[in-house]
């Protein structure tokens, strides 16, 4: 190609745009991790003994795991003693009753981000639990919900005012022995959304949480529950964006999804966090676990992702069919530059007759990134008639980056029907050749045809989403065409 | 009557693998194999996530396998360069060898010790737990053959048969080495002309000099509770061509482990296989075609029909090493699924690091095509023949591939056989 210098090199060094520090008190925990740090976390958030029970039994399970190492990614080791497991803004004690109360440091935090909160929150029809760094300041559109019988809180709240639906609910997709990242969260998560849709309900608007890591040298260990009841019906959108720095910060969450008879989850991501510099040094380390449980007969769990940021990726959000005519599907592009590293992907366990599940997977490599695909489709003896269809594409912008494929496909019932298709090659010359020839830049030729690599994901965001995750390509790939 | 028993250190590593007598780098080759073996894989190394054998209790023979003997079966292919390998020991040779084919046994090579085949021994990859029968393999180096073909001779055909059934595992080594332009088929039969377990590791190593072909046809029709674990590394100079083409119709546990290493620019290679399961047959084949050189292309086929309680395993592997653009390959995996007690696991896998690439896989798991079927039914044909004739066209196109007539007809009829024996056929 003709442009291998200058608009490359310009357009790829594009600097992280969402780099600032807001200037904060934050009421953080000395770093360091133990039995009387876990106590303490529970105890600043008035936990039931239960739940410090079950946080101490996840954490003494914790110590006797290792971090595994089977995924394909170059990890520093990670000084778990380094870590501060508490932070929070110095109001929680008293905290805001409403939007006007907020810090309005926060406030301009959530400008500069774009986050439609406060007015811009209605005029888009986006109720906003808007997590800054572990504990929530605000949450808007809660009476609305109310009245609908949806209940959308800090998952803080949510144990203080539900803490039935949160026993009954908790762990129960997730266990807290499941990975050696889960169990941490599960020591010492601090704070996320809960979720909870009563039967027969269509949540009126699509709920959204923004995510933000703050603090220094705070690892985020967000905790999410969601549940829909028989014939509900939610989509829940997840975006994230943090300042830059140099230090590698740790973000173990834990998603769980529960999905009661006929209901519909969908669940969407929109993932910004600090990649690192253009040399690798910095930025987050994504280790998550989701995973949501189609219940019930004729449930639906989906899961949209776009992957932009972060230095390591390591995240599958699954979905375990047991209900009959249960439906998983999992949708995702992930995107790497620089020294960027991912490796994601899904599993769909088939437990229940007639289950479906569609896995369609974009991974866009580009610079030095690592890209992997790693899914697990799993058809147990029970699953009469299954069906799961995948198709990973890889696409590599570059000579120094990297693609892999690693589907697992275990099938043990003689009804089902397992299909997987994969191809990884160059940006198309071709299409570019012929978009160039009809007088279309090269920038915008390539910003199309990724475009179009990416649109059986994109059309599956929530219009808001699609538009952010639209641009955040464009912004990270222009011109990258080598 | 037969018995249970796993697999142990204790069955491999008894006795000391020095033999006195033996050149010293043969016994350093030895010992440091023994000293690299920590036990045999189980599900936590990755290329043995399916085949656990660390934790599968592997059949033995029967109480009777002193005194047998195995008895040779039936050529496969009518042809005058055959050599017998009884429980891996070469008990018959060709008569005389053709123009330009060495055969040899590797007892007799090794002390001739030339250093192009001491190198090639000492090249193999045995770190890791993952060549833990490797390991065993080399401790015990000392019998196989040795195979040469002189740079420019088209060898033809070389048949070698494997009868085997001996209370310890047999361990077995072969060389190939093709000289420059030279072609060889190479022709392998796993078969008991009994019903005597067999119990083989094999390790195969194959060097193919500039423009050399090898086609290597490989029939494994072991009987029920044999264990088979062959490993085979190809290592391709330039515009060189390696064709694998293996049916497996039997045995307890057969593991194939074929890879191709492209040193050499422009050399390509075609990986096919087809797998019968029935009984309690698990049989798990990885292919690797690993790219590290410019222009060269590679495909990997495989089909498997799981009948009764098999358990068939596919992984494919495709790696492209940064630098080596042009590279292209494909990769296609489908199975039937014919018993409710069956299972298949696939994992093809693509590793690329080079952006001038053209890869591609496809994987199925599924049943007959219920559209071919109505098709074929609506002329009259009886479902049972129907559901035959759909199966054979189903693992047809593996063996199509096998350029021998005589050895391709061969092994449609076995084929044919081996389904119309499948136990329960569908469920």
């Amino acid at each position: 190609m003709s442009t291998e210098s200058g608009t490359i090199e310009k357009r790829l060094g594009q600097k992280y745009r969402h780099g600032f520090v807001t200037d904060i008190d934050a009421d953080t925990v000395p770093p360091g991790l133990s039995e009387d740090v876990i106590a303490l976390i529970s105890a600043k958030k008035n936990e039931p003994q239960w739940l410090l029970d079950w946080r101490l039994e996840a954490y003494r399970h914790w110590l006797t795991m290792e971090q595994p190492d089977w995924a394909r990614l170059d990890i520093e080791p990670i000084d778990f003693q380094a870590i501060s497991y508490f932070s929070a803004p110095k109001s929680d004690k008293d905290r805001p009753q409403s939007l006007d109360e907020v810090d309005p440091k926060l406030l301009e935090t959530y400008d500069k981000l774009g986050v439609p909160l406060h007015e811009r929150a209605r005029l888009a029809g986006v109720a906003v639990d808007a997590v800054f760094d572990s504990v929530s300041v605000g949450t808007t559109f809660k009476k609305e919900l109310a009245r609908a019988g949806v209940i959308f809180c800090s998952f803080s709240e949510a144990v203080e005012e539900h803490p039935d639906l949160v026993r009954q609910y908790l762990g129960s997709v997730v266990p807290q022995r499941d990975n050696f990242f889960a169990a941490l969260n599960s020591a010492v998560f601090t704070d996320g959304s809960f979720v909870f849709i009563p039967r027969g309900v269509r949540c009126p608007m699509e709920l959204s949480t923004y995510f933000r890591i703050n603090a220094l040298n705070t690892g985020q260990f967000e905790r999410t529950l969601i549940i829909a009841e028989a014939g509900s019906h939610v989509s829940y959108l997840e975006g994230c964006t943090a300042p830059m720095r140099d230090e590698n910060q740790l973000h173990a969450a834990v998603v769980e999804l529960v999905a009661l008879e006929s209901a519909n989850i969908k669940y969407s991501t929109v993932q910004n966090w600090y990649p690192g510099d253009e040399e690798g040094k910095g930025g987050i380390y994504n280790f998550v676990t989701k995973r949501g449980m189609c219940k019930e007969a004729d449930s639906r769990i989906s899961w949209t992702q776009v992957e932009t940021g972060s230095a390591i990726t390591w995240k599958y959000p699954s979905c375990i069919l047991r209900g009959e005519n249960s439906v998983g599907e999992f949708y995702s592009v992930a995107l790497t530059n620089n020294y960027q590293q991912a490796d994601t992907g899904t599993k769909m366990i088939h437990i229940g007759k007639n289950t479906r599940s569609t896995i369609i997977s974009k991974g866009i490599s580009a610079g030095r990134g690592q890209n992997a695909y790693r899914g697990l489709v799993k058809v147990l003896p029970t699953a009469a008639n299954a069906r799961n269809f995948t198709q990973c594409d890889s696409m590599l912008i570059g000579k120094h980056c990297g693609a892999h494929t690693f589907p697992y496909i275990e099938v043990k019932n003689p009804t089902a029907k397992v299909e997987h298709e994969a191809t990884t090659s160059r940006i198309g010359e071709d299409q570019l050749f012929y978009c160039l020839q009809r007088g279309i830049s090269e920038e915008d030729a390539v910003s199309m045809i990724v475009d179009g690599f990416c649109k059986q994901v994109f059309r599956e965001l929530p219009m808001e989403f699609a538009v952010e995750a639209k641009a955040l390509l464009e912004v990270s790939l222009e011109g990258a065409v080598g | 009557m037969n018995r249970q028993s796993s697999l142990s250190t204790q069955d491999f590593l008894a006795h000391s693998v020095v033999r006195s007598g033996d050149p010293s780098w043969l016994n350093t080759l030895r010992q440091s194999a023994s000293d690299r073996f920590l036990g045999l894989p189980g599900r936590k190394t990755e290329q043995w996530k399916y085949t656990a054998v660390a934790a599968q209790s592997v059949r033995a023979t029967a109480d009777d396998a002193d005194t047998f003997e195995p008895r040779v079966p039936q050529p496969l292919i009518d042809t005058d360069a055959k050599v017998v390998l009884i429980n891996g020991d070469v008990s018959e040779m060709p008569g005389e060898n053709r123009d330009g084919l060495c055969v040899k046994p590797l007892a007799a090579a090794l002390q001739e010790a030339d250093q192009p085949l001491v190198d090639l021994l000492e090249s193999l990859p045995i770190d890791g737990r993952q060549h833990a029968f490797s390991q065993l393999n080399t401790a015990a180096l000392g019998q196989g053959l040795y195979i040469h073909v002189a740079a420019g001779i088209d060898a033809g055909e070389l048949l070698l048969q494997w009868p085997c059934g001996a209370e310890e595992m047999n361990h077995a080594r072969i060389c190939v080495v093709l000289e420059t332009g030279a072609r060889l088929h190479l022709v392998e039969q796993f078969e008991n002309g009994s019903q005597h377990p067999a119990k083989l590791n094999l390790v195969e190593q194959i060097e193919l000099g500039e423009g050399a072909e090898l086609f290597h046809s490989r029939l494994q029709h072991y009987p029920a509770e044999s264990l088979l674990i062959g490993r085979t590394e190809v290592r391709h100079g330039t515009s060189t061509r390696y064709s694998f083409t293996g049916m497996d119709l039997g045995a307890g546990l057969a593991r194939h482990d074929v890879r191709s290493e492209f040193a050499g620019e422009g050399a390509g290679c075609s990986l096919n296989a087809a797998v019968l399961g029935s009984g309690d047959a698990h049989v798990d084949y990885h292919f690797e075609a690993d790219h590290q050189a410019m222009n060269c292309q590679s495909g990997q086929l495989f089909r498997a029909v799981a009948g009764d309680r098999s358990k068939i395993v596919f992984n494919g592997r495709v790696h492209v090493a940064p630098g080596a653009d042009g590279s292209d390959s494909q990769q296609s995996s489908a199975g039937l699924l014919l018993s409710r007690k069956a299972e298949i696991d696939a994992k093809p896998e693509l590793e690329i690091l080079a952006d001038e690439v053209v890869a591609a896989h496809g994987a199925t798991v599924g049943q007959l095509d219920q559209a071919a079927m109505f098709y074929l039914r609506s002329r009259g044909i009886s479902e049972e023949q129907g559901r035959k004739m759909l199966t054979l066209a189903f693992c047809r196109s593996v063996i199509d591939r096998v350029p021998h007539e005589a050895l391709h007809e061969s092994l449609a009829m076995r084929l044919t056989t081996a389904m119309d024996e499948l136990e329960s056929g569908h469920e």
